[in-house]
């Protein structure tokens, strides 16, 4: 069997990385968070250099385009690292063969990251890679079943925006969550993911977000920009004295009105009922704000009989009866 | 549409192809939800399909087949053989037995003609009737046939204006209503289900107009029961329901989660819906067929009707006192409660 790879010794400069053509996302989830091999690793690059080749395709001739070690040229830049060893697919070689060389460099980090197999997936269709070979040989080595369905879904991921998979990356989101997310427009994916800066968006937050919104233009028929406008966002996130958590809670209350008028408007004059009891301090109740169930729900602390005759009292006023029997009507 | 032994991928491409298949596995079971807030009708349903041509945004099969492939059972002798079973273990009991529950009874009854065949076996049985349901207007093997007026043939109705946008392939509202017509001409009772009831501008008025049309092709006399309920779907549906149908707008609706673990609409919506559709069926009178809410809550019977069932047997009880009541000969004997409601 002839070797169809060259051992070399390049310039540092001459590799394309941030560029290259086999840079699949961030290239972030493989670097372990494990912070003593960190600095071990950082130590020994400083002192001896990349010992282990850096992967590269050398795709038009000069053109040498890292595949793996893209963590570790960081390294050699930031260090001031000159040349660095190389295993090279030389220009000519079938781009079958790099590829595979590639899932059994990061094959850990491919199987466990959605967001990484919809990057490969991308770069299989830039490089042409015939789809009855992807399905047939690819995507069995990602894990994925072997069919043109499933080979359509990561294509429909793979058109999401690169800060959006990035967000997916980062977040470790799964291949359903990352199809969830490609129903959304661009705009609006963009425009919840620019507010990262002024909100607390954890994800389950974003993906709320999301569908609020996506629900509310639906409906209304509206563009996003009117959308937003009539929840006031613009002037939620710029409150100069409101802190990050405030400005959370108050754009997801103003996006959850628009998105459920009728359960707002209940619960409001439900509210100004309940605001009317006159309870005493140690007893309150609370319904199900979705207004699905019809019950309500009496909790009363008390630490001594007088404060059990006190709350027995005021309960049983034939004004607290009336009110009562308002409530439940609402429910 | 032809016979195809290929395995589908995903259940819209089951529904390009169809095959005649044996009975797998137990085919017949309740159609019941498990919350007791929620009450059903307690219908027994007999798979006798499986997937389906059509292609409802709303459909539950959605996420819900792990075996795409559009089947019909063709072994009616086995079918049957389970509902014997269950007819003579309780002879004094009447049943309802549908075969929706997992595709339309009619859609593909051109080329197959089981739903026929199983008409012709629920002709000779005492204590049961055979409830087929269907979005389509497949009627014409039916017309002939002996069926001693022991199947109703029933339709889903919406809008037309829905069934454009949401039932795709499905038979027109016209088409269903010519369908409706022949059955009924050919003696058959015919059930209605005005589910799911879907919210949209201009609702009000297409709701009342389907009223007025189906009751003014139907008389009143030959409706065995009519059932009303509105959207709803497991909470993983909507994305995908999304997805499949990008253009569909049912899922941007005010809906929560319900106890069922069903997305519905808010609770004072699908009173309001409701309201409106059995103010406009009442119109019709009151003493005619038996109207119920399909997996609804209690609290909202109570809203609409001023009364509620106990229990999913208390429904099925009352389904069939009216059966008793308004079809002469269909059911066997006056139904007692206690056989139907242990609890009562």
């Amino acid at each position: 069997m002839s070797p169809v790879v060259e051992q070399r010794i390049i310039q540092v400069s001459s590799i394309i990385s941030n560029g290259s053509l086999y840079r699949l996302g961030r290239q972030i989830s493989h670097v372990s968070s494990e912070t003593h091999r960190l600095k071990a690793f950082y130590s020994s690059v400083k002192e001896v250099g990349i010992l282990q080749p850096l992967l590269t395709h050398e795709c038009s001739p000069g053109e040498y385009h890292l595949m793996d070690g893209f963590f570790r040229i960081k390294l050699c830049i930031k260090h001031g690292i000159e040349n660095v060893p190389i295993t090279l697919f030389p220009a000519g070689t079938r781009p079958e063969t790099p590829l595979k060389a590639l899932i059994a460099c990061r094959h850990p980090w491919l199987l466990s990251s959605a967001p990484a197999r919809i990057h490969f997936v991308s770069l299989l269709n830039k490089l042409r890679i015939d789809r009855r070979r992807i399905c047939e040989i690819f995507l069995p080595l990602l894990g994925i079943e072997p069919h043109e369905v499933f080979l359509r879904k990561y294509e429909l991921a793979a058109r999401l925006p690169e800060d959006v998979l990035q967000y997916c990356e980062e977040k470790n989101f799964s291949m359903k969550q990352c199809l969830q997310l490609s129903a959304y427009t661009e705009e609006l994916l963009s425009t919840i993911l620019s507010w990262k800066s002024h909100l607390a968006i954890t994800s389950s937050i974003f993906e709320e977000l999301l569908s609020n919104l996506a629900a509310c233009i639906r409906r209304s028929g509206k563009t996003l920009a009117q959308t937003l406008d009539k929840i006031g966002a613009d002037r939620i996130l710029s409150a100069p004295s409101d802190s990050i958590q405030q400005k959370t809670i108050n754009i997801r209350h103003a996006i959850h009105r628009q998105c459920f008028p009728i359960l707002t408007v209940k619960n409001e004059k439900m509210n100004d009922i309940k605001k009317s009891f006159n309870l005493p301090a140690n007893a309150s109740f609370t319904w199900d704000e979705t207004l699905e169930m019809k019950k309500l729900s009496f909790f009363v602390t008390i630490k001594n009989m007088p404060e059990w005759k006190t709350f027995i009292g005021a309960a049983g006023k034939d004004t607290v009866d009336e009110k009562v029997r308002l409530l439940l009507e609402e429910l | 549409m032809m016979h195809d032994h290929k395995v589908p991928a995903t259940y819209r491409e089951g529904k390009k192809s169809f095959r005649l298949s044996g009975k797998r596995g137990r085919a017949l079971d309740i159609c019941a939800t498990l919350n007791h807030e929620y009450i059903c009708c307690n219908i027994h349903v007999l798979r006798a399909v499986s997937n389906c041509p059509y292609d409802c945004s709303y459909c539950f099969l959605q996420n819900y087949l792990t075996d795409h492939q559009t089947t019909v059972v063709a072994d009616i002798d086995a079918l049957m053989s389970e509902v014997t079973a269950l007819t003579t273990a309780y002879p004094r009991r009447f049943f309802r037995i549908g075969t929706w529950e997992l595709g339309d009874s009619l859609a593909l009854e051109e080329q197959s003609g089981c739903a026929s065949a199983l008409v012709k076996a629920f002709a000779r049985l005492p204590n049961a009737l055979l409830e087929l349901k269907t979005k389509s207007a497949c009627v014409n093997r039916l017309l002939d046939i002996e069926h001693n007026g022991r199947t109703v043939v029933s339709w889903s109705l919406n809008p037309e204006r829905i069934i454009r946008q949401d039932e795709h392939k499905t038979a027109h509202l016209s088409e269903r209503l010519l369908a409706m017509s022949k059955v009924c001409g050919a003696g058959y009772p015919v059930g209605l289900h005005f589910d799911p009831m879907i919210v949209y501008d201009g609702w009000e008025q297409d709701y009342q107009e389907l009223v007025e049309t189906v009751f003014s092709t139907l008389p009143t006399e030959r409706i065995a029961w009519i059932s009303i309920g509105s959207l709803r779907f497991n909470p993983e549906m909507k994305k995908l329901i999304e997805y499949n149908f990008p253009k569909t707008r049912i899922t941007s609706a005010e809906m929560i989660l319900g106890g069922d673990n069903k997305v519905r609409y808010v609770k004072p919506l699908r009173i309001t819906m409701y309201k409106h559709l059995y103010d406009s069926i009442i119109k019709y009178g009151k003493s005619g067929p038996f109207v119920y809410l399909c997996m609804e809550r209690w609290d909202v019977w109570e809203k609409i009707f001023g009364h509620s069932p106990r229990s999913i047997n208390h429904l099925d009880y009352l389904i069939t006192s009216s059966l008793h009541l308004r079809f002469p000969g269909l059911v066997h004997e006056a139904p007692e409660l206690s056989l139907y409601d242990t609890n009562a």
